[in-house]
Parts: structure tokens; C-alpha cells; sequence
């Protein structure tokens, strides 16, 4: 029973993406009635799944694809059921789901011609997510996260007709692709010092139970992983796709950022946990990352001109916390509070990003500037994208306090139990960016909702604003203006389809209620806990940063970014310019070096084929002399042949 | 029975005067001469060949046996086609000759040589033989 909820997890929406592809012919209400059928059936599969391993337990070996037998050793490749996949799977298929709805009212009045192919990427996204997260064996689980790469391909880059949107796309795949080099090489490398891929034999082993596996493979293959979950979680060096995955359409940044591909990296720590903390300096390296990178992606948010980029930038300082919590495990159980931020997250980042895209729906754009006074014409989305943020910042009681108070508790007590250095660097880095948190979430708030009408009221569309006391907007310097087009399709349209409206109350349940899990944790969340005063410290911390940012009226700006010097702003919005240094770095050379292959290509190995066109060509212009149009010349030549081919024979005789 | 050296020997000479005649002479009549003598130097040869005694010219010299006597003939069979062909390829050739000293008024080989690209005489163009236009290429 629970081998058919897990793979029907799987297969479904695959399945359902196929017959909606080929079915639908041209006819987009098709295609979204069979992808929601599928996004549907994998989320009660995955409902089915997480109630039977609570009460039945988790199930390893479930036979899926049989084995593949690669000659020097041979591949299980079946899938696993337990608490943690189960959990994840419910989120992505919660996820899923309300992203399948939200886009059909979304995207698909706009190119109906388009949206089958859309529904089918998004459906083939949650498959492979499921994959990853039910997989057994590293080898599957890679084609699971090859696959996302591709989907994430595909959704990014689905308003093809921009140029950056096709930027974004080629930035996103490769930049992941990277990472995904690690992982493939970690296989092989699993492969040859312990001689098998199997999660359950790897994380067995790797714990003390059968024969051990030698350090320097432990070592080496944590290490080449974690390249590989920066890559798709986005952390720092490889962080910088993220950003630029905004040209996708709204409801695929929620998808990707809430419950698929970010959360895979974190998911893959969680899952091989004892490897990393049987690996010397493993979680060492990523508790380093983690921390480098949530308080970075913070400071990066707060800079933000464009609000899918500040959530994009929150996304990454979030699966940092995440990244953090796991670092930071002491024992084989310890991954609980980087989950369970894992799951918190996946509940209002979703509902962030949807009512940011309701949010361009209405305005027809995604700059903070463009935006304001939101609160009074919109008063449940704001409700809801105040929950949204308050649950980001970590506000009790909210899902969001929890996970994030357990995640710096977990650090904290890793720390006062000697640890060493990294805990203390995720817990003061954590705090640090509670603290930034608060500020940016608020600052969000403050200019989406509360902020005065930018610019004179479009007529029709702002009528209620008009009455408002109209303070003249402070204008940013125009250097700050970057994005000459918005990043979102300008729709410009004060009605929200209801379509868009009830999955954002569907996801504002879990985002509220989640920490009510904790009353009766189940096994794999059962090391997460509270710790009083790092819970306050944390809450006072980023009730600071949102009281902070809300006085920016009283304190004369109307965005309290405004208070940064001019140039550090443009340094933090750009990501520290981290993009210009990949440029510099990497993306020159490179072409530099496909410019010099080319030439090789080109004027070294191709001359050997056109100098055969050559010589034969100057081997005519010398055999033609022969044609002498004498008969008795030619016969002289036949008769030498034959003499030569007699003497041949003689002598070879 | 005669000894087989004669034949033997009888083909050679043919050979060398049909080489000869090939090569060395300009008129095509004497050259279509020499290639009927290299053509019955060959069959004189095959039939010889098929009276020898198992190991061949060797054997023949060491006086072992009489023929192989291959039930067969192959060498008599193939002098027979080759008959025939060389009547079919002389009457070919002398009409080309015929009709080369029609319109040159001489048989010398070393007159009409138009055809190779090397040679003094040799021209691209095409001679217009008033015949029927093909279909333009488009």
C-alpha cells in the first residue's frame, strides 16, 4: 500500500503530463484539467503515503524500475517511503497543485497556444521532485534532479520571446549544471571506494552498521554533493541563477523556489545526513556556506528594486537557514529543524510569490516604485502577504517562528555542546540575519501596501486611492531605475480571477498553523525543538528590524532602503556584482577558450580534410598530362601495368 | 603428340610482335594487326596451358605424365569466346578506322588525338550535332 502511494507520487503527475501534452492537441483547457488531475492524485498519494509511514512506518527497497546491471556491480533502483520523503512530498504536492490552478488563470488567457506545453513542464517538474525525494539510489535520484534542471530549463525560459528571459534560462541550467557535475562525479565515486549507490546501504554503512566505508571516499564524495546542493539550492558561489530565474512566470518561481529544486539541495543533506557527518569537515563546509550565504542574500534582499527579486534573494537566504540547520546535526536524527524550515518555508514562500503575482496582476509590474496603497483597494491580499512576511521574518506564532527558532536553536545548543566555531558562526549569522530579515520583510510591506500611490492615478484603476493623502513619492536617483521592462508580463488588471485567490488562502494554512506539528512531533522531526531564549532573542531581533523599517515615514523616506549610501545600495542590488566576477572569471575565459577550440576546429583539424581536396585537385592538374590523346600512348601505360603486375607475381612467388 | 615447348614458345613470339606492333606502329590498321596477334597469342597460350601435365612448365621439363586431361577444356573453351570477341572487336574497330580516314583522309593514329585533355588539338567546346534541344535546366 505504501509502495503504490509512493510510486503513484511519481508517476502520476508524469503520466497525467503525458496524456495532457498529447491529448490537448491545441485546446489549453485540456492540458490544465489533466495536469491539475495529476497534481492532484500526487498530492492524495502523497497524503495516503505520510499517514500510512506514521502509523505503519517507513519502508525501504520498494521495488520501481527493477535493477540495472552495469557489469561490475549492479543498481537497485527502488524507492524508499519514509517520514522525511512523505512529509516533503505532501508539500510539493500541496505546492503543486495550487500552482497548477493559480497558472490557469495566470498565464493561460494570455497564450492559451502555450500553456499545454506549460502545464505539462510543470507537471513533469513535481515528477521529477518526487523522484528525488522517494529514490532509494543516488543514481536515481540523479535523473530525478537532471530532469528538474531541464523543467527549470523550460519554465524559466518560458517567455521565449525575451532576450532575458532565454538569458535567465541558459544562466539557470548551466550555473545548476555545474553543481550537478559534482553530484555525478560524488556517484562515481561512491561507486568505486564503497562500491554501491544505495541510500539505505550508504547512510547504514556510513553510521557504523556493515562494513565501513573508507574516509578519504567520504570525504571526497560529501564534498563533491554539497557542490552540487549549492548549485541547486542556490547557495553561495552558485547562487547567482536564482536571481535571474524571476523572468520566469510568477507561479513557476513559486513552485521552484517553495517545494521543488531549491529545497532538493537541502532535502539530499537531510537524506545522506550520516554520510556528511561521518565525512571529516563535510558540514563544516556547509555550515560555512549556510552562513555566508543567508546573511548575504539578506543584506542582497534588502536592496532589492523589484519584488520578485527580493523574494528570489530571500529564497536563498532562507534555504541558507535550512542549509544551516543541517550543518549543524549532531547525530544521525539531526536534520529535523532544517526540514521542518524546509516544509515552513515551502508554505509562505508559495504564498509570497502568489500574491506577488497577483500583486503584478493588479499594478502591471513588479517594481517596488511602481507600487503602493495596495492595502486600501486589496485588503485580503495584503492580509495575506502581511502573513506571508510575518511568517518569513519569523514572527510568533506564526509556522515561520518556529521553524526558523528551531533551526537557530539546534545551532545553539550544537554550539553550547562544543561543536565548535561553525555552530557559533550559523547561530550568529542566523541571528544577524533574523534581524535583516525583519527589515526587508517589512520593507516589502511597507512599500506594497502602506506606501502612497506612485505617480498620478491611472484613471479607473486607482479611483479609491485617489482620496489618500497624495504625498509626492521621494524619487530613487536614476541610476537605481535598472530594469528598463518589467519582469512580469503587464497585465494591469485590478480583478483577481478566483482561481488566484483561493489556492493563497490554501497555503495560508499551513504557513499559520504549522507549528502546531510540535504538539505531537512525528519521528523525524523529534529533534526539533525551541529554546526559550534563543526563540526571544530571534523574535526581538527581527520585531526590531520590522519596527525599524515601518518608521521610514517618520524618519522623511518613503523606502527605507533609501537610507543606504547610494553606491552600496547599487552594489548590494546587484548581488555584491558577484555576476560581474563570474563574467570576469569563468564566462570569459571560457569563451575564450571555445574561441581558440574553434580555431583548432577549424584551421587544424578541418585542414587535413580540405588539404585531401587539395591534393587531389593538383593530383588531377598532374595526371591529366597524361591524356595525351595518343591510342598508343595509353596502351604503352597498360602494357607497364601489366608488366609490373607479372614481375610482381614472379617475385612474390 | 607434339612437345609442348613449341607452343609455348609459338605464343611468345606472337606476343612480341602484337607488343611491338602496338606500340611502335601509327597506323591503326597495323596496330588493330598487332592487338589480333596479342589476342591469339593469348589463346594459344590458354590451350597449352590446359595440355600441361600437373605442375606445370616444372613438370614439363622433368617429363612427368601426360596431361592433367581437366574433362572440362577450359583452354579450348576460352579460345573459342575469345574467337568470337576479337571478330566482334575487329569489326568494330576497323568501321571506327573506316570512318576516321573518311573524314581525315589518313589512318594515322597520331593525327587524330582531339580527344585527350593534354593534347595541342585538345578543345572544350562542343561540337553542335544538330541534335535535339534538351530541356532547360531551371
Amino acid at each position: 500500500m505504501i509502495a503504490i502511494a509512493a510510486i503513484w507520487t511519481v508517476f502520476l503527475p508524469a503520466v497525467f503530463a503525458a496524456i495532457g501534452i498529447v491529448l490537448s492537441g491545441r485546446s489549453s483547457a485540456w492540458a490544465a484539467g489533466w495536469a491539475q488531475l495529476g497534481a492532484l492524485a500526487a498530492l492524495a498519494a502523497a497524503v495516503i503515503e505520510l499517514s500510512l509511514v506514521l502509523t505503519r512506518g517507513p519502508v525501504h527497497g520498494l521495488a520501481f524500475l527493477g535493477h540495472a546491471d552495469l557489469g561490475s556491480t549492479t543498481i537497485s533502483l527502488s524507492l524508499r517511503a519514509d517520514a522525511l520523503s512523505a512529509m516533503v512530498a505532501v508539500a510539493v504536492g500541496l505546492v503543486a497543485t495550487c500552482v497548477q490552478f493559480y497558472s490557469t488563470a495566470y498565464l493561460e488567457p494570455e497564450q492559451p497556444d502555450r500553456y499545454p506545453a506549460y502545464a505539462a513542464a510543470v507537471s513533469l517538474f513535481t515528477a521529477a521532485m518526487m523522484l528525488v525525494i522517494h529514490a532509494d539510489d543516488l543514481l536515481l535520484l540523479l535523473v530525478g534532479w537532471e530532469v528538474m534542471g531541464i523543467c527549470s530549463y523550460l519554465l524559466v525560459g518560458h517567455h521565449s520571446e525575451r532576450p532575458s528571459a532565454r538569458a535567465a534560462a541558459v544562466k539557470a541550467f548551466l550555473v545548476t549544471r555545474v553543481g550537478d557535475l559534482g553530484v555525478l562525479v560524488a556517484i562515481v565515486v561512491l561507486l568505486a571506494g564503497a562500491g554501491t549507490t544505495s541510500i539505505t546501504q550508504l547512510t547504514e554503512r556510513a553510521a557504523g552498521q556493515g562494513p565501513p566505508i573508507p574516509g578519504a571516499t567520504l570525504t571526497a564524495a560529501a564534498v563533491l554533493l554539497l557542490a552540487g546542493v549549492a548549485g541547486k539550492s542556490a547557495q553561495f558561489p552558485l547562487h547567482t541563477w536564482l536571481p535571474d530565474a524571476m523572468e520566469g512566470p510568477t507561479p513557476v518561481s513559486a513552485l521552484i523556489h517553495a517545494a521543488t529544486m531549491v529545497a532538493a539541495g537541502v532535502f539530499l543533506v537531510a537524506r545522506l545526513l550520516p554520510l556528511f557527518l561521518a565525512a571529516h569537515g563535510a558540514l563544516t563546509v556547509a555550515a560555512v556556506i549556510a552562513s555566508i550565504t543567508m546573511i548575504g542574500a539578506a543584506l542582497a534582499a534588502f536592496a532589492q528594486d523589484d519584488l520578485k527579486r527580493l523574494l528570489a534573494w530571500s529564497t536563498i537566504s532562507q534555504v541558507a537557514y535550512m542549509l544551516g540547520g543541517v550543518a549543524v546535526a549532531r547525530s544521525v536524527n539531526g536534520a529535523g529543524p532544517g526540514v521542518f524550515h524546509l516544509l515552513s518555508h515551502a508554505a509562505f514562500k508559495a504564498l509570497l510569490f502568489l500574491v506577488a503575482g497577483c500583486v503584478s496582476h493588479v499594478i502591471g509590474s513588479t517594481r517596488l516604485l511602481d507600487m503602493g496603497g495596495l492595502r486600501r483597494t486589496h485588503r485580503g491580499l495584503m492580509a495575506l502577504f502581511a502573513l506571508g512576511l510575518a511568517a518569513l521574518a519569523g514572527i510568533p506564532p506564526l509556522g515561520g517562528f518556529w521553524s526558523k527558532e528551531a533551526v537557530l536553536s539546534a545551532a545553539e545548543s550544537a554550539a553550547r555542546e562544543g561543536a565548535g566555531w561553525p555552530a557559533w558562526l550559523v547561530l550568529g549569522s542566523g541571528l544577524l540575519t533574523t534581524l535583516v530579515t525583519g527589515v526587508y520583510a517589512a520593507r516589502a510591506y511597507a512599500l506594497v501596501a502602506l506606501a502612497p500611490v506612485p505617480g498620478p492615478p491611472k484613471p479607473g484603476v486607482f479611483d479609491v486611492a485617489v482620496g489618500a493623502p497624495h504625498l509626492p513619492p521621494v524619487t530613487a536617483p536614476a541610476a537605481l531605475a535598472v530594469r528598463a521592462e518589467p519582469a512580469d508580463e503587464p497585465v494591469h488588471d485590478p480583478w483577481l480571477p478566483f482561481a488566484m485567490v483561493w489556492p493563497l488562502w490554501v497555503l495560508a494554512v499551513p504557513t499559520v498553523l504549522l507549528g502546531l506539528v510540535l504538539l505531537r512531533p512525528p519521528a523525524a522531526l523529534a529533534g526539533v525543538h525551541v529554546d526559550p531564549l534563543t526563540g526571544f532573542t530571534g523574535t526581538i531581533l527581527s520585531l526590531a528590524g520590522v519596527g525599524w523599517a515601518l518608521s521610514a515615514p517618520r524618519l522623511g523616506a518613503r523606502d527605507i532602503a533609501d537610507v543606504l549610501p547610494v553606491g552600496l545600495r547599487a552594489f548590494l542590488r546587484e548581488g555584491y556584482r558577484l555576476d560581474a566576477v563570474q563574467q570576469a572569471l569563468v564566462v570569459t575565459p571560457y569563451r575564450a577558450l571555445a574561441r581558440w577550440v574553434g580555431v583548432g576546429d577549424r584551421d587544424v583539424v578541418d585542414a587535413y580534410v580540405r588539404g585531401t581536396s587539395v591534393a587531389a585537385r593538383w593530383g588531377g592538374l598532374v595526371l591529366r598530362r597524361a591524356q595525351g590523346g595518343l591510342a598508343t600512348g595509353y596502351v604503352a601505360w597498360l602494357v607497364l601495368g601489366v608488366v609490373l603486375v607479372g614481375v610482381a607475381g614472379v617475385v612474390l612467388a | 603428340m607434339i612437345h609442348l615447348a613449341g607452343p609455348i614458345v609459338l605464343a611468345a613470339a606472337l606476343a612480341g610482335a602484337g607488343v611491338y606492333g602496338v606500340l611502335a606502329r601509327r597506323n591503326a590498321v597495323l596496330v588493330l594487326v598487332g592487338a589480333e596477334l596479342l589476342l591469339n597469342a593469348a589463346g594459344l597460350l590458354a590451350i597449352t596451358a590446359n595440355a600441361l601435365p600437373a605442375g606445370g612448365l616444372a613438370g614439363l621439363s622433368s617429363g612427368a605424365g601426360a596431361s592433367a586431361g581437366d574433362p572440362l577444356l577450359p583452354g579450348q573453351v576460352l579460345t573459342i569466346m575469345l574467337i568470337t570477341i576479337a571478330a566482334a572487336e575487329i569489326g568494330v574497330a576497323l568501321a571506327v578506322v573506316l570512318l576516321v580516314f573518311r573524314r581525315r583522309g589518313t589512318s594515322d593514329l597520331s593525327a587524330v588525338r582531339e580527344l585527350g585533355e593534354a593534347s595541342p588539338t585538345y578543345t572544350d567546346e562542343v561540337p553542335d550535332l544538330g541534335l535535339p534541344a534538351g530541356r532547360p535546366r531551371a
